[in-house]
């Protein structure tokens, strides 16, 4: 047996002879002690505590589900407040002198309110709030922009077309009416510089 | 051995509730140190391999319901241990081992340059045992394991005993043939 062999049968020996700590066992039997006391704890706690398999499951869906209801809820309340706040023509109002005293007209969309009525203050302020809001909406800027005004050759050219009269609106044409400038020119010449011959004659 | 046996085999009228403490005392000392034994032979390592033989009783202990069922208690544990072992190893490389486990079998009595030759010799025999194909090595490290005759190798190894022995005749020979090379170099 030379010394390869030797090492080989000494690795195995070691590995047969390989010995447990002394205390191994008690060790193992005190976590399996732990690990019985916490499943019989289980075992007799009350059903829906422990949770697996299909119950855990249904607790988990269970949980989603009160969990989208916890959201929708705010979401539906936010949405019964706001038809309030929408407009509504039978109560819509226009004041007049404010009307003729701004360029735009402001529209109160809030609902007439009786004198010997006095609302709730939490309603009045939300009703404030939702007036602001909607002013805010009247005054910004409107989209898309509005046109700008007209020039004065657009506006001659709507007079024009307005009156339908045929000899301006031949005008327009840009070839008729160089042929007629050319005409005037033509004539022109022919009053103020009459023919040398003539003269000669 | 064969009191445990018949224990367990007077498991199957017995109930869950039934299960005594004493009884997993009786299982633990029973099988504790082969079972150690065989997680050792992987790993290498006295606290990695105790650790596998606690998760074997936990195993117990959550499968006591199929205990019964079971018809060799003593291979059934063995597999258990050796399963988990070889899952360790993913985890636990046992070459980082090597040297302590190498460090426990050098004879103290001995000169330091022989010491030296002997420590390199044994790593190189552990280290060629690990580059040996994954059957054979299986083969050799529970052959090593005195209390496990080929027919239970066999069972834990889902192999026939025909092919055990064959593979521990290729596992020595291939080994032989790599050391003798090795140290002709």
């Amino acid at each position: 047996m030379n010394h390869s062999e030797e090492a080989v049968e000494k690795i195995l020996a070691a590995l047969r002879k390989a010995e447990a700590p002394s205390d191994m066992n008690l060790r193992i039997l005190r976590m399996l002690q732990q690990k019985d006391a916490i499943h019989s704890q289980r075992k007799s706690a009350p059903g829906w505590l422990s949770l697996s398999g299909t119950r855990s499951f249904a607790f988990g869906t269970a949980f989603a589900g009160l969990f989208a209801v916890a959201l929708f809820v705010p979401a539906l309340l936010r949405l019964r407040h706001h038809p309030s706040a929408t407009f509504d023509g039978s109560t819509a109002s226009v004041r007049p002198t404010q009307a003729a005293s701004s360029p735009r007209a402001q529209v109160s969309f809030a609902p007439p309110v009786h004198p010997l009525q006095r609302p709730k203050s939490h309603k009045a302020g939300t009703a404030r709030r939702e007036d602001s809001q909607l002013l805010e909406t009247t005054h910004a800027p409107s989209q898309p922009a509005p046109p700008l005004p007209l020039t004065e050759q657009e506006k001659l050219l709507i007079d024009i077309a307005h009156r339908g009269d045929p000899q301006q609106l031949a005008m327009l044409n840009t070839q008729l009416r160089l042929q007629e400038e050319k005409e005037e020119k033509a004539e022109f010449q022919n009053f103020f510089e009459p023919p040398a011959s003539g003269e000669k004659q | 051995m064969g009191s445990i046996e018949g224990w367990s085999l007077a498991l199957s009228p017995i109930k869950e509730d039934a299960w005594s403490e004493a009884d997993l005392a009786v299982l633990v000392q029973a099988y504790s140190t082969l079972l150690f034994r065989v997680a050792h032979s992987i790993l290498r390592n006295p606290a990695e391999a105790e650790d596998v033989v606690q998760d074997v009783f936990v195993r117990v202990l959550q499968h006591r319901r199929s205990l019964p069922a079971v018809r060799d208690l003593r291979v059934w544990l063995v597999r258990i241990a050796w399963n988990l072992a070889l899952d360790r190893t993913r985890r636990v490389r046992p070459e980082q081992w090597d040297e302590l486990f190498i460090e426990s079998l050098a004879g103290s009595n001995l000169p330091a340059d022989q010491a030296m030759q002997e420590t390199q010799r044994m790593q190189s025999v552990l280290r060629e045992l690990e580059r040996l194909p994954k059957s054979e090595r299986h083969a050799l490290l529970l052959s090593a394991i005195d209390e496990l005759g080929t027919a239970e190798i066999a069972e834990v190894m889902g192999r026939s005993e025909s092919a055990v022995r064959a593979l521990l005749f290729r596992a020595r020979t291939r080994l032989k043939e790599r050391l003798e090379k090795g140290e002709r170099r």
